[in-house]
């Protein structure tokens, strides 16, 4: 999946995805913090939404269908900062993928949404997608850490590794998953995506 | 009003509580007047007076005391026209321990063109065993203007209650002139009381709130609300501010340790995005 590795031009590594504010403010201090965080927010959280939105416009052929992929994914994203991640990222990698693509994607779309779009054109399931999308994630947070706190790439390849089982799971669940199951409980997540807004030094734009 | 549900497998036929209200309200010269008013079953709105005849207050009150699984409310609001409407409950909604069945509360709001609609219940309880799915549709047209505010708190604390388990699903669809523009999801399932203790969700506190002011991208005031509503919400708190095609959507999120916390922390947010006019009695602190 050359589309979600950290070397296809989306611009990955500037969002940190509030991570930088849960550092900041001390919630996320050692890599046991560091993989619960990660866990909690791919299980219930921002980017268990995401899932279920590849999920979903993966399946999406009909126009209509698209149109509310799009929509629902726009709306569903939580401040400023996330919406910005999200759409800048989905617009950045249309643009980069068209060359795989056989057909006229729309220029705009969240991130979630482009891929999935892209991976049901090109006929790559749904499964092996989000499990690319999760771990591409979960390998640009621990990119992040590593910049922004003491973990060293011991830690880092720890918490990758216990991070697995997770991810396996989570993508297993959102392959059935549909719009109804919609859900999110990582409140103090989206509130530190919100008070990066106003950190005072930052390296990322999320 | 009671209703009978499902037989269970004991062969004992639940009572299951049913109601429905709506009411309308329109603008006549300077002030806001009900236009109608339907209630059914255990839903009922009374309309305290208040002074300022700008606009109107609808209390809802749940004459069943409290919600359990399987009993459905529906509510439906509309301000029409540059009419404002403001809307609390008269009591906090007890989501009880639910033997069977999920309780569904629907809430439609519809705000005109001019209007303004201010949707300010008390808090939402969750016992423990709860299970309770919220859908809360809002459709905008043209230049009006809604500020929404749902607080929760999990289990009655000084009571010496906690929330175990349970299901509370709370899910916002809103619209502006039929464009979707804003969805909330929130969910809380299974092991709660495990849930609540991750720092990515509540570290441990007990009580949350979601506030949602929307106005047209172009309105002046909102710029000006932000940072002041970031310094309100505090450590535990965050704010943003951004647009969705014409729609500006001023997000803010609390939490507190406990639900009077909480309301110490609403009430300035919530009279900042409310313009300073008077709340509801029942938000007086």
């Amino acid at each position: 999946m050359t589309w979600l590795s950290p070397a296809f031009p989306i611009g990955g590594f500037s969002y940190s995805h509030g991570l930088e504010a849960a550092i900041a403010n001390g919630t996320v201090i050692n890599r046991v913090g560091l993989h619960d965080w990660i866990k909690t927010l791919i299980s219930v959280g921002s980017v268990w939404n995401d899932c279920v939105l590849l999920g979903q416009a993966h399946s999406a052929i009909m126009p209509e269908n698209r149109a509310y992929c799009l929509a629902m994914a726009e709306a569903l994203a939580g401040s400023k900062e996330r919406h910005l991640e999200t759409m800048k990222q989905g617009a950045a990698f249309l643009s980069a993928a068209r060359e795989w693509l056989s057909e006229d994607l729309p220029q705009v779309a969240a991130l979630p949404v482009a891929v999935g779009f892209a991976a049901q054109l090109n006929g790559i399931s749904k499964h092996e997608t989000l499990v690319a999308y999760l771990q591409a994630f979960a390998t640009n947070q621990l990119q992040a850490a590593l910049r922004l706190m003491p973990l060293g790439q011991t830690n880092s390849l720890w918490v990758q590794k216990t991070l697995e089982e997770a991810i396996l799971n989570v993508a297993a669940k959102a392959l059935n998953s549909s719009f109804d199951d919609f859900g999110s409980s990582t409140v103090f997540a989206e509130i530190a995506a919100m008070q990066h807004e106003t950190l005072r030094s930052r390296i990322f734009r999320s | 009003m009671l209703t009978e549900a499902a037989t269970d497998q004991a062969g004992h036929t639940p009572q299951r509580s049913r109601g429905s209200a709506r009411v309308t309200v329109n603008r006549q010269q300077s002030r806001t007047k009900l236009e109608d008013l339907f209630q059914q079953g255990c839903a009922r709105v009374r309309f305290p007076k208040i002074f300022d005849e700008q606009r109107l207050e609808a209390v809802m009150i749940n004459t069943a005391g409290g919600i359990t699984g399987g009993d459905e409310l529906n509510w439906a609001f509309t301000a029409k026209r540059d009419s404002s409407l403001t809307v609390t409950s008269q009591a906090c909604e007890r989501l009880y321990r639910s033997s069977g069945g999920v309780a569904q509360i629907d809430v439609h709001l519809n705000v005109e063109s001019g209007a303004k609609l201010c949707w300010v219940p008390q808090e939402t309880i969750l016992f423990d065993g709860c299970s309770a799915h919220r859908k809360i549709k809002v459709d905008i047209e043209g230049d009006g203007r809604i500020l929404l505010v749902e607080p929760v708190v999990f289990g009655r604390a000084a009571m010496g209650e906690a929330v175990k388990s349970g299901s509370f699903r709370d899910n916002w669809q809103i619209r502006h002139n039929g464009q979707l523009v804003h969805v909330e999801a929130n969910c809380f399932e299974e092991d709660i009381k495990n849930l609540l203790q991750e720092k990515a969700v509540l570290d441990g506190n007990i009580a949350m709130a979601t506030v949602l002011l929307l106005a047209p991208s172009s309105a002046a005031d909102l710029e000006g609300k932000i940072s002041r509503a970031q310094k309100i919400v505090g450590s535990r708190g965050g704010a943003s501010l951004w647009t969705v095609g014409s729609t500006g959507k001023l997000l803010a999120r609390v939490v507190a340790g406990s639900g009077y916390d909480l309301r110490k922390i609403l009430v300035p947010l919530m009279g900042l995005l409310n313009d300073d006019a008077a709340l509801p009695k029942s938000w007086a602190f």
